[in-house]
């Protein structure tokens, strides 16, 4: 392979890699505190979409103005979620197999509201950097894909200094890693999961803006993104952090190599099956190795 | 004063605490000995929120704690150094000890209580720096009574603190907690190591099957012909 396919390759995987980082994020925060899975994290994803799409396509918000509210709105929503799917199913200590359905549940409400709301047309939403590439030999730079990139890897560096250094994030770490243990410091690890699911649907919700100028926006856009992002999450270990982030860009990375070698239809069956290798060869996730932490 | 009365106890229904009754004396080491399965670990969860009693109660400063979730009950000034050490596997030993710290604001007692920390546990010091999981048993069950100092409880719950440790460090974790009492603490210590933890108590029962059937100061018990048969192995 030459040097310039392989910066093809990265040109085009990366940017996507970011966005499936950012899901795979969502996946596995609340899977860390909560041990619960959310199936709901893909239309986060759309919900942010379609909040940034009506602020600034429609009502001609600044962009940036628009992802800051639309930011908070969607981790309100996340955060509803929790508290009305995930605690009142623990009241009743359903098993936590209840509420993924609970959450399905609320992915299916999301997608009827929005088709109620926006419709079912596919929406276009103009990339706010513009769309014309730099060209540097034979590749092609959109700015979408490097603000993707830059905006992207900022919010992955901010949630590690959450986590690492504020007191609320090392309280989640707590959780993830001994919830007994946690409450015994006084912890409150309801809390600990209302803000990991707080900060799953506003990851989700930044992904979703970043990607709308990529495709169109529709109300069911969440479930494809929401199975990569689960995909991405599980490749790297479920729960683990620095993980996600390493299956998301590698998911990315393997869809362009697919698409680029073979064939662009064939793209997800290829991504797929080598992802089904990985965790046959490595069940515990391609990251569990390296990164022994996990949150 | 800690008080247990009648507390009873069950998971899914069934019943595993059928009437715990007793009573801890400020200031002093309140030991509970049994066979394993008797209940010890179970009364330690009523008392710290993680189990809610099916019956009784559980009064501290004129309160009534069966209601209370843990993390109000660690507020109120009671923390547990739970069975199996449950050190955080991925913190270090000082991000271990912060965690302990967690409800505190004061900057400057925390320091005081962690160089207290490291001085009953010098190898805390050494190991500072490392993630907890990688330390060796003994070093995890320092860490775990540790952090619980960091908490500064009026009363601090052990649950088999000398479990699957070398002699001697049985013996060095029984002297940490009688340095413990001399700063003033309260200690409820459950322990299957009956001859030990008498020795250092100033009062213990005996619970068996849920109930607790015997009580006295640790060197009635230790006198006691049936707790020598069944308990002390003599
Ligand atoms: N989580 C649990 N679920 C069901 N039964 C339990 C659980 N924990 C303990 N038990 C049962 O309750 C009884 C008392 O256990 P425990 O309080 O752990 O005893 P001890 O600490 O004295 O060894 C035992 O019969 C044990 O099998
Ligand atoms: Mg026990």
């Amino acid at each position: 392979m030459k040097g310039w396919d392989i910066l093809y390759y990265l040109v085009n995987g990366l940017p996507i890699g970011a966005i499936y980082a950012l899901v795979a994020l969502g996946y596995s925060l609340i899977y860390a505190s909560a041990g619960v899975l959310n199936w709901s994290q893909g239309d986060m994803v759309m919900l942010g979409a379609f909040i940034g799409y009506n602020l600034h396509c429609l009502l001609g918000l600044n962009f940036i103005l628009a992802l800051l509210i639309t930011t908070p709105a969607v981790a309100c929503i996340g955060m509803l979620v929790e508290r009305i799917v995930l605690r009142s199913l623990r009241k009743r200590s359903s098993p936590p197999v209840n509420v993924v359905i609970g959450t399905l549940g609320v992915a299916i409400i999301c997608r009827n509201l929005a088709l109620a709301i926006w419709g079912p047309d596919a929406q276009l939403f103009r990339s706010p950097v513009g769309s014309v590439p730099v060209e540097i030999g034979t590749l092609r730079l959109f700015p979408q894909d490097i603000f993707i990139l830059i905006l992207g890897i900022a919010l992955m560096i901010l949630l590690q200094y959450f986590l690492k250094y504020t007191r609320e994030g090392k309280a989640l770490r707590a959780v993830a890693q001994d919830r007994m243990a946690a409450s015994l410091m006084g912890i409150d690890v309801g809390k600990s999961d209302t803000l990991a699911f707080a900060a799953s649907a506003a990851m989700g919700a930044v992904a979703g803006i970043l990607i709308a100028p990529l495709f169109f926006v529709t109300f069911n856009m969440g479930a494809g993104i929401g199975l990569k992002g689960f995909v991405a999450a599980v490749v790297g270990g479920l729960g683990n952090i620095p993980g996600a982030i390493g299956g998301g860009f590698f998911l990315g990375l393997i869809e362009s190599f697919a698409s680029g070698k073979i064939s662009s239809g064939y793209r997800d069956a290829i991504a797929f099956t080598v992802l089904i290798l990985i965790l046959w060869l490595k069940p515990a996730g391609l990251f569990s190795k390296i990164t022994k932490e996990t949150v | 004063m800690l008080e247990l009365v009648d507390v009873c106890a069950r998971y899914n229904g069934t019943e595993v605490l059928s009437g715990v009754s007793l009573s801890v004396e400020p200031g002093k080491i309140t030991a509970i000995i049994g066979a394993n399965g008797a209940g010890k670990t179970t009364t330690l969860r009523c008392i710290i929120g993680i189990l809610r009693p099916s019956k009784g109660k559980i009064l501290w400063r004129d309160r009534d704690l069966t209601a209370l979730d843990t993390k109000d009950i660690v507020k109120s000034g009671i923390t547990m150094v739970p069975e199996g050490r449950h050190v955080f596997p991925h913190m270090t030993v000082s991000e271990n000890l912060d965690m302990g710290a967690y409800l505190r604001r004061n900057i400057h007692e925390i320091k005081k209580d962690r160089s207290w920390v490291f001085e009953l546990f010098p190898v805390l010091k050494i190991r500072s720096g490392q993630t907890a999981g990688t330390l060796s048993g003994g070093e995890q069950q320092m860490l775990a009574v540790g952090r619980a100092l960091m908490s500064a409880p009026d009363i601090l719950l052990m649950d088999e603190p000398s479990m699957g440790l070398a002699p001697m460090l049985v013996d060095e974790v029984f002297h940490v907690i009688h340095q413990i009492k001399q700063t003033g603490k309260t200690v409820l210590l459950v322990e299957q190591n009956a001859v030990k933890a008498l020795s250092i108590a100033d009062k213990g029962y005996v619970l068996e099957l849920g109930l607790t059937i015997l009580s006295g100061t640790g060197t009635e018990l230790m006198n006691n012909p049936e707790v020598e048969r069944a308990y002390l192995g003599i």
